[in-house]
């Protein structure tokens, strides 16, 4: 038999997302703190890094390609269906849900409701050149860090294998639930939470690069 | 179940930052040196959630008779922080900046600013190579200029007019050891020195990448080499890398018209002291912690130098607000 209680079913859905949003977090700065940069130069913004185009992506996948990086995902084989485009093999770039319209003016750019097949990442935005995005609202920003003063937002160009969450002592989290009996005079309250340790790790510095973008204008 | 910190420490006059993991909810400190000297100086400190940034409750020894009276902190008393959060200032006009190795900024404000500050320079036109990068400083004269710590490889060309400054307190790069702006590579023997604009953290024996993506960086032909360190100047924030840059063409720090560039970086990768050249040794340590300043000084919380400190810190099962 299963406790079907639907408030701690519930607390477990809320905490889980927690979790791997904490997760998430740790991982891009890692990422923020310790991969090489290249910045975007060839917008027209008037800032240092420009919003991104498609000769920045060219260059950080030609710097992965020559790093000999390799792609996470395989293309997608064009299909005789109206507005749909081939994808080619590609890396992965994650970035922030607010560079979102920029990319939608970068030359080539295929928004996913274009792609041959539907069988998307739900964060996956479209892809460029052999870049395929992925957005977050908790994607990497740089406060304050462009020349003239602007957010900068940091856009992880990543192969496979490139960095990892490696788990510490066999375990990477807990899900704790302690019932009124065991946690509270007079079996008042319960608590609920989790606790994880893990190391989020650049196995190869070669096979990421953070593009570094403002928002264009 | 409630959980409960206590502990001690000694004050050295600055604020203190004690690390409470389980982000405190009420805290009670204690300052054993004032507590049994004469009256008329605060000994037992209070701060419970709810209580606004620098405030709390102090209770003080009278000076005629050797009684406690109460008051409230408006200012110098409890504060909560968290590192893994970006904290960069306002940012605050600079009037100009000098064409020198270490450019010196002039600005009406140089609130909060001290030798090791680290800040970030924007806006100024002339200049914009040494803007968009994390610059320490020293020789703050009030309210009048600052310089930049670390120099450059040469002067960036162009003295720069009216623009901004951002400190930045904390939070931008957590995990270490940090990838680092070059400000300087200089050939000397069969070997490299580097020096960093802020302060690099390195140590011996780890493994260092250097990242020279633009021609206007000169030394084009260190880009993606990687070196084990085996030297560190931390008086002149330099380290040493085992690669012959004797043929190399002479590192430079970019002009105006150079901008928009990519800036050069390095980055620590690995360490061969741990006896592996990816050993989970490096860039790893995540160095962010939550807690609570305690104002530092006579009266308050973080002590006076030397006071000895005691502490009880909780987390409470339920907070409320009525």
């Amino acid at each position: 038999m299963q406790s079907q209680d639907p408030v701690l079913n519930e607390a477990a859905q809320r905490l889980g997302v927690a979790m791997r949003q904490t997760e998430d977090e740790l991982t891009r700065n890692m990422l923020a703190a310790t991969a090489s940069f290249i910045n975007c130069v060839s917008g027209v913004n008037g800032d240092s890094p420009t919003e991104i185009t498609r000769p920045d992506i060219n260059r950080v996948v030609r710097t992965l390609a020559n790093n000999n990086a390799y792609t996470i995902l395989g293309g997608i084989e064009g299909q005789d269906r109206f507005g749909t485009a081939p994808v080619r093999s590609a890396y992965f770039a994650l970035a922030s849900t607010q560079i979102m319209s920029d990319l939608d003016n970068v030359a080539g750019f295929i928004n996913v409701a274009q792609y041959p097949s539907q069988q998307v990442l739900e964060a996956e935005w479209g892809a460029a050149g052999n870049l395929r995005f992925l957005v977050s609202s908790i994607g990497s920003v740089t406060p304050n860090a462009s020349v003239n003063g602007s957010d900068v937002y940091n856009v992880f160009c990543v192969g496979r294998e490139a960095y990892a969450c490696i788990e510490q002592d066999q375990y990477s989290a807990s899900f704790i639930y302690r019932p009124p009996i065991l946690d509270t005079a007079l079996a008042l309250n319960c608590t609920v939470g989790y606790k994880m340790a893990e190391v989020p790790r650049i196995l190869n510095d070669l096979w990421v690069i953070n593009l570094r973008c403002t928002l264009g204008s | 179940m409630p959980t409960i910190q206590s502990g001690t420490f000694t004050g050295t006059g600055e604020d203190i930052y004690l690390q409470i993991r389980s982000d405190v909810d009420s805290i009670k400190v204690y300052n054993y040196t004032t507590a049994s000297a004469a009256g008329g100086v605060g000994c037992e400190f209070t701060w419970v959630r709810g209580m606004a940034a620098g405030t709390g409750l102090v209770y003080s020894k009278t000076a005629a008779v050797n009684a406690l009276e109460l008051d409230n902190m408006t200012a110098g008393g409890f504060t909560l922080y968290d590192t893994s959060i970006p904290v960069v200032s306002n940012p605050v006009a600079s009037t100009s900046s000098t064409n020198a190795v270490r450019p010196v900024v002039a600005t009406a404000s140089t609130a909060g600013l001290v030798t090791g500050s680290t800040v970030i320079l924007s806006g100024i036109a002339a200049a914009p190579t040494i803007c968009g990068i994390p610059f320490d400083i020293d020789t703050v004269v009030a309210n009048t200029s600052f310089r930049v710590r670390w120099p450059l490889a040469n002067a960036p060309g162009a003295v720069g007019g009216a623009g901004f400054y951002r400190n930045i307190v904390s939070g931008t790069n957590i995990f270490a050891p940090r990838r680092k702006f070059i400000a300087d590579i200089a050939s000397v023997g069969a070997e490299t020195v580097v020096t960093t604009t802020t302060v690099h953290e390195y140590a011996v024996g780890e493994e260092v990448r250097l990242y020279i993506p633009s021609a206007a960086n000169g030394m084009i032909e260190a880009d993606n080499l990687q070196g084990t360190i085996t030297a560190v100047d931390t008086v002149n924030n330099t380290f040493t890398l085992d690669i012959d840059s004797s043929s190399f063409t002479a590192f430079a720090w970019p002009a105006a018209a150079d901008s928009p560039y990519t800036p050069a970086q390095c980055m620590a990768f690995g360490s061969v002291a741990a006896g592996n050249q990816t050993y989970l040794d490096d860039a790893t340590r995540n160095e962010a912690t939550v807690g609570i300043i305690l104002g530092g000084g006579v009266g308050f919380p973080g002590g006076d130098a030397a006071d000895v400190m005691y502490y009880v810190a909780e987390k409470s099962d339920l907070v409320t607000t009525e």
